[in-house]
């Protein structure tokens, strides 16, 4: 049985970076934002947000963050979820909460995908 | 079908009946959490679990809106031990005395009764007036 404060692998992001959480780190991510229960948004949610993501943003709070963004459907709500990474490009869940669709922090960039110009 | 531009939450369509009514003279109650991963406090006039959405107005703030209605039910203060709190001299004295951070590592229930509350000082910003206000009521939680 897992214990409660062992990290172990929870999402692989796009790009191949391992995501990692503990239950208690779960925990902490629902306390602070129960509203997520009443987004039907799962453990399996937020991990379809980090392996599925459709935008990846490099947090205004620094290099480690990048903030994941996965729409739902028939929702103007989005699921965000934030991973802080180390140097090796191992990250642990942070944070989740829904949010407006579209709507992004100033001074957020995207990471992923990679855009070309025409 | 409803055209995406209908239901899409833009600035322009976010309603504050419920905030404008907050933090006035009527008694109320607000919950309050404390995010220390984020270093974030988060302020509802509803319940805790009712679904709100994120809606940042600037790298630290952001409003707290139900999405079917687009009714702002609170707010989100980002960078709030860095930014705000220094701002806060009620709170700040009492922030680590009364190890208010763990106290709201969940949501805590905050009675606000405006007879209780020490006349604010005026401020012209919609924010501050609102936050010195509720520095208050936590000063007395």
């Amino acid at each position: 049985m897992m214990r409660a404060d062992t990290f172990m692998p929870f999402a692989t992001d796009p790009r191949g970076y391992t995501v990692l959480c503990s239950e208690r780190q779960m925990e902490k991510v629902y306390a602070h934002h129960p509203e997520l229960v009443n987004f039907w948004a799962t453990e399996h949610d937020i991990k379809l947000a980090i392996s599925q993501a459709q935008f990846i943003y490099q947090s205004i709070k620094g290099k480690a963050f990048n903030v994941y963004y996965r729409s739902r459907v028939g929702k103007n709500t989005e699921l965000k979820v934030i991973v802080k990474f180390n140097e090796d490009k191992v990250g642990i869940l942070w944070a989740a909460q829904p949010s407006a669709v579209g709507q992004r922090k100033p001074g957020e960039t995207v990471l992923w995908p990679i855009l070309m110009k025409p | 079908m409803a055209n995406i531009n209908e239901t899409l939450m833009t600035p322009d369509k976010l309603k504050s009946n419920m905030m404008d009514g907050a933090f006035g003279k009527a008694p109320h109650k607000f919950y309050a959490v404390y995010d220390d991963l984020m270093d974030e406090f988060i302020f509802k006039l509803t319940q805790p679990d009712t679904l709100v959405a994120e809606f940042p107005i600037s790298d630290s703030f952001a409003l707290l809106v139900e999405p079917t209605t687009f009714e702002v039910v609170g707010f989100q203060l980002g960078d709030f031990t860095k930014e705000y709190l220094p701002k806060m001299e009620h709170l700040n004295k009492i922030w680590d005395k009364h190890n208010l951070p763990e106290v709201f590592s969940t949501y805590k229930e905050v009675k606000y009764n405006p007879k209780d509350m020490p006349t604010p000082p005026k401020q012209e910003s919609f924010f501050f007036f609102r936050t010195e206000k509720i520095d208050r009521v936590l000063a007395t939680a």
